[in-house]
């Protein structure tokens, strides 16, 4: 999907392209600067979705009436007397505060024409909140909102939505929009800058880079420079240009230096390369493009019988491998253990008096990063012999209530 | 926290209250609205009947953008809790991904409930205890028995 653009880097923004993807479903954008067309053109269709598929809804929910739905409206709608309408008002289904119906942006109400009851009922304020959800979950493919409620699929378009939230919402999104559709296209590379991270085009680049740099001799790698603001970056390896050193040694030395910082905020799916982020929750994450489950810590998938890979914290939380859980600190092990750690091809623990722990584990080949650790079937059948062992045995405790530990919180 | 979001975690204790989901019991401190415990009997039939349990919901700030923290006070054997002082559980619609703002915390009790009596091995954060669900389901059955008598009683 090499996508070309051959306009002038002259311009602040880049106009984005259209979305990349087999699918071929259009996503007008705009950079955040253009103005919103006076009249919608054709808007275009939702991506591979239903669209207005709640169209029967048209009509019935319009503003100012009651919906069905249990959500009251505060006032009845307005006599053609009174002089002044009053406002009406009603409570959000997301956030259960009442607001106000307007025609503003940001806060209230927008009456959305044929927007499915949940819609028309979801206030502006929690309209923009999804938006930030979305930008956040990098859930950018698509410049739409979905709704949330169950069974239904109607979707507010990117039009619609620049007309509920914020401004600053709105310039967000668009720049969110940009970047993710333009890192999506091969030609575009982000600026490594971080008071910059413009992105731009290749090819544009690199004839001028390749000129100001023609006495680069040996050309092993090459530097391009961004045309917004300067800086110079390695186009074999995208990183800041590192002159005489070689991409592999920029390479150590960046991770050396970054790892630890990387490492908590985002990494690859290690099956698809999709830029999975962490933000709070647990360490068992979903990849949303591909599905695959994972450690985030230790990048094993998940599934029965899955080791974390050595040095992750969530190793020693599988039950089986935790010391606590199926034996007693005082259990005499001096006789049957030796044997079955012989059996079941383990070296002999080594002799401490006083304390008894399970074998360590060994460590997998490959650790870090290995898509998938190979399963420790042997060890953990060791175990589960011993566990097995130890409740068919309950006299080795020197413990009347069977082995009883404590619990760990 | 923002006024909104406590707003309409009031409202859904407020549905707790008039829908008295069975076999639970939520308290609720108005002072501290954002940490709810919850005491769960272990669904008849299951291997956890009979155990009395504590967890523990909290609602992160954004709620109920992100999805509510579950995680079990007392010790259970199960494979979608996880193993350690955290007991916590994170898959189906309590996952930041498929979290979705209509969803509501009886959803969440509803879905560990219905787990407690069948588990998502295919999503197990303790796959052993997954793997032993499946291939040896009367030891199985014991160990969680067991552990409700050590703990949840
Ligand atoms: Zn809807
Ligand atoms: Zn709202
Ligand atoms: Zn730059
Ligand atoms: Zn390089
Ligand atoms: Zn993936
Ligand atoms: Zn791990």
């Amino acid at each position: 999907m090499a996508r070309k653009r051959s306009s002038q880097h002259a311009a602040p923004q880049p106009t984005p392209p259209t979305a990349s993807g087999s699918a071929g479903n259009p996503i007008s954008l705009r950079g955040s600067n253009s103005p919103a067309p006076a009249a919608p053109a054709i808007p275009a269709p939702p991506t591979g979705r239903s669209g207005l598929r709640s169209a029967k809804s048209l009509g019935t929910v319009a503003v100012g009436q009651p919906t069905t739905q249990g959500n009251r409206v505060a006032k009845a709608a307005p006599k053609k007397k009174e002089p002044k309408p009053k406002p009406i008002k009603k409570e959000c289904f997301i956030c259960a505060t009442t607001r106000q119906v307007s025609n503003c942006a940001g806060r209230g109400f927008k009456a959305v024409e044929g927007a499915c009851d949940h819609f028309q009922n979801t206030c502006n304020v929690c309209i923009g909140k999804m938006i930030k959800e979305k930008i956040v979950k990098r859930d950018l493919d698509e410049a739409v909102l979905v709704c949330a409620f169950p069974d239904c699929e109607h979707v507010l378009d990117y039009n619609t939505i620049r007309q509920m939230i914020f401004k600053g919402a709105r310039e967000n999104w668009d720049t969110a929009l940009l970047n993710h559709h333009l890192s999506n296209s091969e030609n575009y590379v982000p600026c490594l800058n971080p008071n910059c991270g413009r992105y731009f085009s290749v090819e544009d680049c690199q004839a001028k880079s390749s000129e100001s740099r023609s006495k680069n001799k040996a050309d092993r790698s090459h530097p391009i420079t961004c045309p917004y603001c300067e800086e110079d970056m390695c186009l074999d390896c995208m990183r800041p240009w590192h002159r005489s050193t070689s991409c592999d040694k920029a390479k150590i030395a960046e991770e050396e230096q970054s790892l630890q910082v990387i490492k908590n905020i985002s990494k690859p799916c290690p099956k698809c390369g999709a830029n999975i982020q962490k933000n709070g929750g647990c360490n068992h994450m979903k990849c949303r493009h591909c599905k695959h489950d994972f450690c985030f810590s230790c990048l094993v998938g998940f599934g029965p019988n899955m080791q974390h890979a050595e040095g992750c914290p969530e190793r020693n939380q599988n039950i089986l491998q935790d010391p606590r859980n199926w034996l007693p600190d005082d259990v005499n092990i001096g006789n049957w253990m030796p044997a079955m750690m012989r059996a079941a091809g383990l070296p002999d623990l080594p002799q401490q008096p006083g304390q008894v722990l399970p074998p360590p584990i060994p460590p997998p080949p490959n650790p870090v990063g290995a898509p998938r650790q190979p399963e420790p079937r042997g060890l953990l059948g060791l175990l589960q012999m011993i566990r097995a062992f130890h409740h068919n045995h309950p006299e080795v405790n020197g413990n009347a209530n069977g082995g009883q530990d404590q619990p760990g919180n | 926290m923002s006024a909104s979001a406590k707003k309409r975690i009031m409202r859904e204790y407020g549905e707790c209250m008039t829908e008295k989901p069975a076999g639970m019991k939520i308290n609720f401190d108005e002072q501290n609205m954002t940490k709810w415990e919850v005491l769960m009997d272990g669904p008849d039939g299951s291997a956890y009947a009979g155990g009395h349990f504590k967890l523990e919901i909290v609602f992160p700030n954004e709620y109920p953008f992100k999805p509510p923290v579950v995680s079990f006070r007392t010790k259970i054997y199960h494979p979608n809790v996880s193993n350690d002082d955290k007991g916590s559980m994170c898959l189906g619609l309590l996952r930041p991904d498929e979290w979705k703002p209509p969803n509501k915390v009886v959803a969440v009790l509803r879905l560990i409930q219905s787990l407690m009596v069948e588990p998502n091995i295919d999503d197990a954060i303790e796959p052993s205890i997954g793997n032993e669900y499946k291939e040896n389901r009367k030891e199985f059955e014991k160990n969680a028995k067991d552990w409700v008598k050590r703990y949840a009683k």
